[in-house]
């Protein structure tokens, strides 16, 4: 094949990520450094912006809530998507019902997700407090989303049980382990439990990593649970990065300090990339052991 | 036959991609003709049909779109959603997409509006006849650098809305003249189980800053407050620790809420107060019986007149700026029709909407109108004082952490002091 | 398998099991049932089984909102956007299988935008797509989304053509085959398992998506359902009921849809791995 041809097949990706990666960033980077409403004139200020979000309480709030949704991602939505995949790697019976309806609220909107758990916590028409009072535990009611103390962890909540798109990931990594490798496991006299644990999770680590990879993106990405659910509050207690940005320009009309805000969220997707980065190659060394 | 089926799938998907595209929006530097040759005005606005006032509003420009055929024609785009049109309307500012006709929320700390060059300017159309239509002073607020970049609209007060059924159920027989009976009368209410008042603090917080305003014209009095300046004053701090106080008794989801759940709250008599504007009593059909307006609570110290309101921010109609003549004088033929004694009597009787336009209150519709509405119109006849809602007085950057904070104070995280410090900060 | 005796933890595990199906569905029930009640109800008799079903909240629903308008937009930004990238995608993939100078640095850039957030480019995209006059369209927003999903798309169907033996292709062009023909009739089948599993996930993520979908509409004519549902609660004044209905029209075709290609898409995903 020519160089011209193969070049012009990559035209159309290049244009894309051209125009909604590259020349994005630049303008994200020009702008964190101008004072701008949007409407008038856009001001030089130097790094003022960074100073006033590094000073800035809720942007502090909004970064910690961030890397708080990171490690729900990691250590409990991930382990679940895994255990669940393992159960269904078992095929016990009805395992291909469940596979489906595991699934089903992944193709649901986290739009439609999140609005619908605002209302399961509500404080009057909620279904987790109607429960309570139906089982006799009327006394831990409690208006969930209103409270400081509940609110991040409930907005987390329906994103850590939905873990049907991490399951099929798993289960389609462990299809492909061949079927001798377990049953030479259990001749050896192994339990199932120690299959899972010694034969397959091993083998699983190229789906541990695409995993970590959506994951964790989703994560540094979420609006939709605390816009919808919470507006970021109450007293800005479930704020993340993508929500202050937004509020940040849409709200205050402050496009800089939006675009500082932006930036630093740009330079944690690339620490994460880092992170992805090692545990990729840490695989691979593994292999050529 | 599955390749065929996705041929003809792509090829669907590019053909309807295509068509979308054409179906852009004519370039807004250009006037927009309908078909028969009428100017097209594009009017974008927050009145839900399904409203009592967007219902009047509609059946208004239906009337002016008729009266004017093959001439102007308006066309309306709705976002029931306030705060999020508000924000949409200065989006289209900056992006030059500015509708042709559209209101927002004045705020003298907040003019970039105003000052973004892309409003048109109405000092050449506002004869003598017009400008005695509005209210006094409202003109000259809304004249910025010696440019009307904006028509007078709406200016209604808002109110204490008090279910007279459930404070008689708590044993209260008159609505409390001071705030410290309303202190008294809120613990009553809640002994009775009914929680005294709708407040929320989702978006702009709106009923809640409702009452902080109305709590700091009370210590600070109305001439005060209309001075303008700094807020981090003792007053305020007064103000603040007194909202403390008194958000003690609102609903648990009021953190949090947002404009249609806390009116919500109200509507289904869950809470027994609510202080909102002439629109609400639309909403209010189910318990129209049971509700009265209420004279606000005061000290009684001399600081404010018996009589004092606290109104919304004006809102005004803009226009986008033109250099088509004709699509000028169509938009001004539009302003003063909205505007007119008729239309405003109609707005007002039908829709509950209270204007800066004069209303005749000697018409005899007017007198005779009856319930609710007529209460406020009566209340509003009375008033000596008014000030504006301290919110729409707040810079952008304030205003915008004003929900928050107010969250922050309701749940003691910080103190009243802490609270009109930190807003004052964030309003330099 | 050898081992289905009902021991202790095979019951362990189907109740577990069962725990978290009651757990994930339960919610989407119990709205399917409070769409039918009147709002009255579900203040005051919450848990009570509805006396009789009414389709009230759905009829009002419809009358107020161009619901079918909201679908058609969401449904055309999901098509646009999925071949828009996938195009994009799978012709890069290809070219990615043959050597040129600046293929390393090209790949390292599309891995380096798997990870950038792209809700930080808020700005940005606001401006540019107002810059190109695709503010409030259809369009504009499906080109957003095809830029954002490209370099996801891309390392999926690339991970699929890397397993294509380079010989084939050598075999090919020997056979007198264009690049154009290879590709067609060798690299595309193929890599066909990893091209609908990047289709499922863009379809998802463009139906999906809220944030660029709310900011870059304003007025019906390009508003998505997602959009819609967001002012639910406003415009409906806090009639849930309402609200509920509204929610279970927007979700009742995407649930019409995976249940008619539950084997295709999940199916689609798992064999696509396999090779990958």
């Amino acid at each position: 094949m020519k160089k011209r041809q193969t070049l012009l097949y990559m035209v159309p990706a290049v244009v894309l990520i051209v125009a909604f990666f590259l020349f994005p960033l630049c303008y994200l980077i020009y702008l964190s450094f101008f004072e701008w409403n949007g409407l008038g004139e856009k001001i030089f200020i130097g790094i003022d912006n960074f100073k006033y979000i590094v000073s800035d309480p809720v942007f502090r709030t909004a970064l910690k809530n961030t890397i708080i949704w990171l490690l729900a991602a990691l250590f409990i939505h991930i382990p679940f998507g895994l255990l669940l995949a393992l159960i269904l790697n078992r095929k016990p019976k009805g395992w291909k019902f469940m596979r489906v309806m595991y699934f089903i609220p992944n193709v649901i909107s986290t739009t439609a997700v999140a609005f619908l758990w605002y209302f399961i916590y509500h404080v009057d028409v909620g279904l987790l407090n109607n429960m309570l009072k139906a089982v006799g535990l009327g006394r831990l009611t409690h208006a969930w989303l209103n409270d400081p103390g509940t609110a991040l962890v409930c907005n987390i909540v329906p994103f850590v049980l939905y873990a049907g798109l991490t399951m099929i990931i798993f289960l389609t990594q462990l299809s492909t382990i061949p079927k001798e490798l377990y049953e030479a496991a259990v001749v050896d006299g192994a339990t199932s439990i120690q299959v899972d644990l010694k034969v397959y999770l091993p083998l699983v680590k190229p789906a541990i990593i695409t995993n970590i990879m959506l994951n964790l993106a989703f994560c540094l990405r979420t609006f939709e649970y605390p816009f919808l659910m919470t507006g970021g509050g109450p007293a800005n207690s479930t704020m993340n990065l993508s929500l202050y940005i937004y509020k940040e320009m849409v709200g205050a009309n402050r496009y800089g300090i939006s675009m500082a805000a932006g930036l630093v969220t740009v330079l944690l997707g690339m620490v994460i990339m880092v992170f992805v980065n090692i545990l990729q190659k840490e695989r691979k060394s593994h292999y050529e052991k | 036959m599955k390749k065929r089926v996705l041929s003809i799938l792509m090829t669907a998907a590019m053909v309807i991609s295509l068509t979308a595209g054409c179906g852009q929006k004519a370039d807004k530097k250009e006037t927009r003709k309908s078909d028969s040759g009428a100017i097209v005005l594009d009017m974008y606005h927050s009145w839900s049909t399904d409203s009592e006032r967007g219902a009047a509003l509609n059946a208004l420009i239906e009337q002016f779109n008729k009266d004017n055929e093959g001439e102007i024609e308006v066309k309306v785009t709705v976002n029931p959603d306030f705060p999020a049109y508000q924000e949409k309307v200065k989006t289209m500012i900056s992006t030059d997409t500015t509708p042709d006709i559209f209101h927002y929320n004045f705020n003298p700390n907040d003019l970039s509006r105003q000052e973004s060059g892309k409003l048109m300017d109405f000092s050449d159309y506002m004869d003598d006849e017009w400008k005695a239509r509005f209210g006094e002073g409202d003109l000259e607020t809304l004249t910025v650098n010696g440019e009307i970049t904006s028509i007078p609209f709406e200016k209604a007060g808002a109110v204490m809305y008090y279910n007279k059924d459930l404070f008689s159920k708590a044993g209260i027989s008159e609505f409390p003249a001071t705030w410290d009976e309303m202190t008294e009368d809120c613990k009553k209410l809640e002994k009775a189980g009914i929680t005294p008042f709708s407040l929320y603090t989702a978006d702009d917080a709106w009923y809640t800053c409702n009452l902080f305003t109305y709590l700091a014209a009370s210590y600070a009095g109305v001439d005060k407050l209309n001075e303008g300046g700094d807020i981090d004053t003792d007053e305020m701090k007064d103000a603040a620790a007194k909202l403390a106080e008194l958000t003690k008794y609102t609903t648990s989801d009021a953190i949090g809420a947002n404009y249609s759940v806390a009116m919500n709250n109200f509507v289904s008599e869950k809470t027994a107060m609510v202080i909102d504007g002439p629109w609400l009593i639309g909403s209010l059909e189910p318990i129209k019986d049971k509700v009265g307006i209420a004279q606000m609570p005061s000290f009684q110290d001399g600081k404010v007149a018996e009589n004092y309101v606290v109104t919304d921010a004006q809102t005004p109609w803009a226009a986008a700026k033109t250099d088509d003549k004709e699509k000028e004088k169509a938009i001004v033929k539009f302003m003063k029709f909205i505007t007119s004694e008729d239309s405003v009597k109609q707005l007002t009787l039908e829709g509950a909407v209270f204007l800066s336009p004069k209303l005749d209150m000697e018409d005899s519709d007017v007198k005779a109108t009856t319930g609710l509405l007529g209460e406020y119109l009566q209340l509003n006849s009375k008033v000596e004082q008014s000030t504006v809602n301290i919110q729409r007085n707040l810079t952008t950057a304030a205003n915008s952490k004003l929900p928050s904070l107010l969250e922050s104070l309701m749940l003691g995280n910080v103190t009243p002091d802490e609270f009109v410090d930190q807003l004052a900060a964030e309003n330099k | 398998m050898k081992n289905r005796k009902t021991t202790p933890a095979r019951v362990m595990l189907y109740v577990f099991m069962f725990l978290v199906l009651i757990l994930m569905l339960v919610p989407f029930l119990w709205l399917v049932l409070s769409s039918f009640r009147p709002n009255a109800d579900l203040f005051n008799a919450p848990f009570e089984a509805p006396k009789h079903l009414s389709f009230d909240n759905y009829i009002a629903v419809m009358k107020s909102h161009p619901m079918v308008l909201y679908f058609l937009n969401s449904v055309v930004i999901a098509a646009l956007a999925t071949v828009l990238s996938i195009c994009a995608a799978t012709l890069a993939s290809y070219a990615m299988m043959h050597k040129f100078r600046t293929k390393k640095a090209l790949t390292v850039l599309l891995f380096m935008c798997l990870f950038i957030p792209t809700n930080a480019f808020m700005v940005p995209y606001y401006v540019m797509i107002n810059k190109i006059g695709l503010y409030d369209s259809v369009l504009g927003i499906a080109l957003v989304y095809a830029g954002v999903n490209l370099p996801m798309s891309f390392m999926v169907i690339k991970g699929y053509m890397d397993t294509i033996p380079l010989e084939l292709l050598e075999s090919a062009k020997i056979d007198g085959a264009d690049s154009g023909q290879a590709f067609r009739k060798i690299v595309l089948p193929i890599s066909k398992p990893g091209i609908v599993t990047a289709c499922v996930f863009l379809v998802i993520n463009s139906w999906n998506e809220l944030l660029f979908a709310n900011l870059l509409n304003q007025s019906d004519s390009s508003r998505t359902i997602q959009v819609a549902i967001r002012s639910f609660l406003t415009t409906f004044e806090a009639n849930y009921a309402y609200a509920f209905a509204a929610m279970v029209i927007s979700i009742l075709p995407t649930i019409v849809i995976y249940a008619l290609l539950t084997d295709k898409i999940i199916g689609g995903m798992t064999a696509g791995a396999v090779k990958g």
